[in-house]
This record gives structure tokens, C-alpha cells and sequence, in this order.
């Protein structure tokens, strides 16, 4: 069948390719799995069983792209996102997160407008804020995703000046 | 072969499929491999070589499932997050992290009474060993370090939870 290779294995059967492999379609990999050499993930990953990685780790795709004043932060995915004010106060909001262990990371970029104030959907702490407000340039905060009453929210972590109300 | 498929590559020689891939027996990919597509590693993977990942990558395994106040020792196999409930006054054991740069977060999910987790080392400076979370949603983060030579939790970012010496 063209486009197609398909092998059905026996119980307790191993593939085992041992030369360079490139594998550009849709690929999902359900038993115990072994990546041995030099491998680069380029597309949309998820691991949802257990993932050991004992060589060296980049992962290189986490920027998320900020977004205008008013709009929603990206939560599909962990990562860094450098937030730039270009006029005036300006706003985010940020939904809760995807996924036990997300982990999003915000830092003040640029400092063209006087502030951008970033509102969660739930409160991040024991405080109950909702609200990270950046005004100076460096300002920093990262949040993990975990669970408050059975329910998904963001838990501040790191806090580098952000203010919190 | 039966129960067997295997191809044994010549020097330079490479492995490319174009379309989808299943793999759902046990994988060795012991070559170069580079994966383009769409992915999802849902059995455990152990990837020994270097690994860069430039799309997006989710983990969605990191939920550690809280041991209770019967078997108590909190599970370090991996890192991830613990979500802790207490029915009452309880406690946890956290023994030392498996491996250098591992990420734990506690955070107390539901709160009837103290939770009280006891650390196999200091996880600091003023070398507290205890962690008690006093009210819902306490929460910090410990990551596998060297100290002295030996794999020990440090305490990074805290949330309300109060630390001591026992």
C-alpha cells in the first residue's frame, strides 16, 4: 500500500534500527523506547509516559510570542515569553494551565509604555493574587502548573520585583 | 525473522519514512534520528544520546501521586509535581532526588490538618530538613543538587511553607 509500511510484531518483539533515522510524518511511539544516539525532535512533542534523558537536553523551541495589549497569553505549551509595552498601561491575561508541571515564564522585555499588568485566571499563591504587574525592565516570574482544590491553576514560583495584587 | 524485524545499516546509510509511524513494541533507535513530524512518546523513554527539541514540547507526566499518610514516602523516580491532601494531621517522607537537576514541587492541594514532610538532608543553607504545609495551597519547589559530594534537595522558590529543623 503506497504511503503505508506496517508491521504487526509478535509479543515480546523489538525494532531495532541501527542506522540514522528521519522520520517526518506522524509518529507515535507507545512501548518502551530507546533514543541512543545524536536526536532531534522538530515538530510537536508530547511525552506522556515516563522520559529519562541522561545526554545533554536543549530544548530551543520555548519562546512564546507575546502578545497585544488586552489579548490572552498563549497556554498551549511551557516556555518563556518576553513581555513588551508599547503604550501606556497595557494588559494580559493568562488562562489556566494546560497540564500538571507547565511551567510558563515572564519577563519584562521592553519598557516602551509604562506597564503591563498580566491577570490570571485564578489566584497564584496562598495571597490570592491574580494579578502580576511589570514595570521596570528584568522583571521576572515564573509559574508552575498544579492542582488547588482538585482544580488546575498557576503557582508562582521565582518572583524578581513583579507586584503582585 | 518471526518476532523480529531488524535492519542492520551500512555506513551513511539512513532510515527515512515519509509518512506516519507506529511504534508501539520496544524501540531502539540507536543511529542518529531525527523526528520532524507531529510526536507523541506515550511509553517510557530513555533517550541517552543528546537530545534537542526546537517545537513545542508538553510533558504531561508529571503528576506524582500523593502517597498518603499510610505508605508516606513521596515517590522520587521523577520529577514532576505533588499534589498533597490531608485528612488530618499528616505526614511525608522525601528521600534524596535521583539525579542532579531534578525538579520537585509540593503543593498542598486540599488542607484538614498539617502536612508534614520530612527531608532525607537539608534543603538549605540554615539546614532545615522539614517542610510543613499549614494552609491550602503552600507550595515550593526543591531541585537535585551536589552538596559536599552528595545529592541532596535545595529548597528553590517557597510559598507559605514553614521550614524547621528536627
Amino acid at each position: 500500500m503506497p504511503g503505508s509500511l506496517r508491521y504487526a510484531s509478535g509479543t515480546n518483539e523489538v525494532i531495532d534500527l541501527r542506522g540514522s533515522g528521519t522520520f517526518s510524518g506522524t509518529n507515535t511511539h507507545s512501548g518502551t523506547n530507546t533514543l541512543s544516539g545524536t536526536n532531534t525532535l522538530s515538530g510537536a512533542t508530547t511525552v506522556s509516559g515516563a522520559l529519562t534523558v541522561s545526554g545533554a537536553y536543549n530544548y530551543t523551541g520555548q519562546a512564546i510570542t507575546d502578545v497585544a495589549s488586552g489579548s490572552a497569553i498563549p497556554v498551549t505549551k511551557s516556555g518563556i515569553v518576553a513581555l513588551a509595552s508599547t503604550s501606556g498601561a497595557e494588559t494580559r491575561t493568562l488562562a489556566i494551565p494546560s497540564f500538571i508541571g507547565q511551567r510558563i515564564k515572564l519577563v519584562y522585555d521592553d519598557d516602551s509604555g509604562t506597564s503591563v499588568a498580566v491577570t490570571a485566571a485564578a489566584a497564584i499563591n496562598v495571597a490570592n493574587n491574580t494579578v502580576m504587574t511589570f514595570n521596570t525592565v528584568s522583571q521576572y516570574c515564573d509559574l508552575v502548573g498544579v492542582t488547588v482544590g482538585g482544580a488546575l491553576v498557576w503557582q508562582i514560583g521565582n518572583n524578581d520585583g513583579v507586584t503582585l495584587s | 525473522m518471526p518476532g523480529s524485524l531488524r535492519y542492520t545499516s551500512a555506513t551513511g546509510e539512513r532510515i527515512t519514512v515519509l509518512h506516519d509511524v507506529t511504534f508501539s513494541g520496544t524501540n531502539t533507535h540507536s543511529g542518529a534520528t531525527t523526528i520532524s513530524g507531529t510526536t507523541t512518546l506515550s511509553g517510557a523513554t530513555t533517550v541517552s544520546g543528546a537530545l534537542t527539541a526546537s517545537g513545542a514540547v508538553n510533558l504531561t507526566g508529571l503528576a506524582i501521586t500523593d502517597p498518603g499518610n499510610v505508605t508516606k514516602a513521596i515517590p522520587v523516580t521523577k520529577e514532576g509535581v505533588c499534589a498533597m491532601t490531608s485528612a488530618g494531621a499528616e505526614t511525608r517522607t522525601l528521600a534524596i532526588p535521583a539525579h542532579i537537576g531534578q525538579s520537585m514541587v509540593l503543593v498542598c492541594d486540599t488542607y484538614v490538618g498539617d502536612i508534614v514532610v520530612t527531608v532525607a538532608a537539608a534543603v538549605n543553607v540554615a539546614n532545615n530538613n522539614t517542610l510543613t504545609f499549614g494552609v491550602v495551597s503552600d507550595a515550593c519547589e526543591l531541585v537535585g543538587v551536589s552538596v559536599g559530594g552528595a545529592l541532596v534537595w535545595q529548597i528553590g522558590w517557597n510559598d507559605g511553607v514553614a521550614l524547621s529543623t528536627v
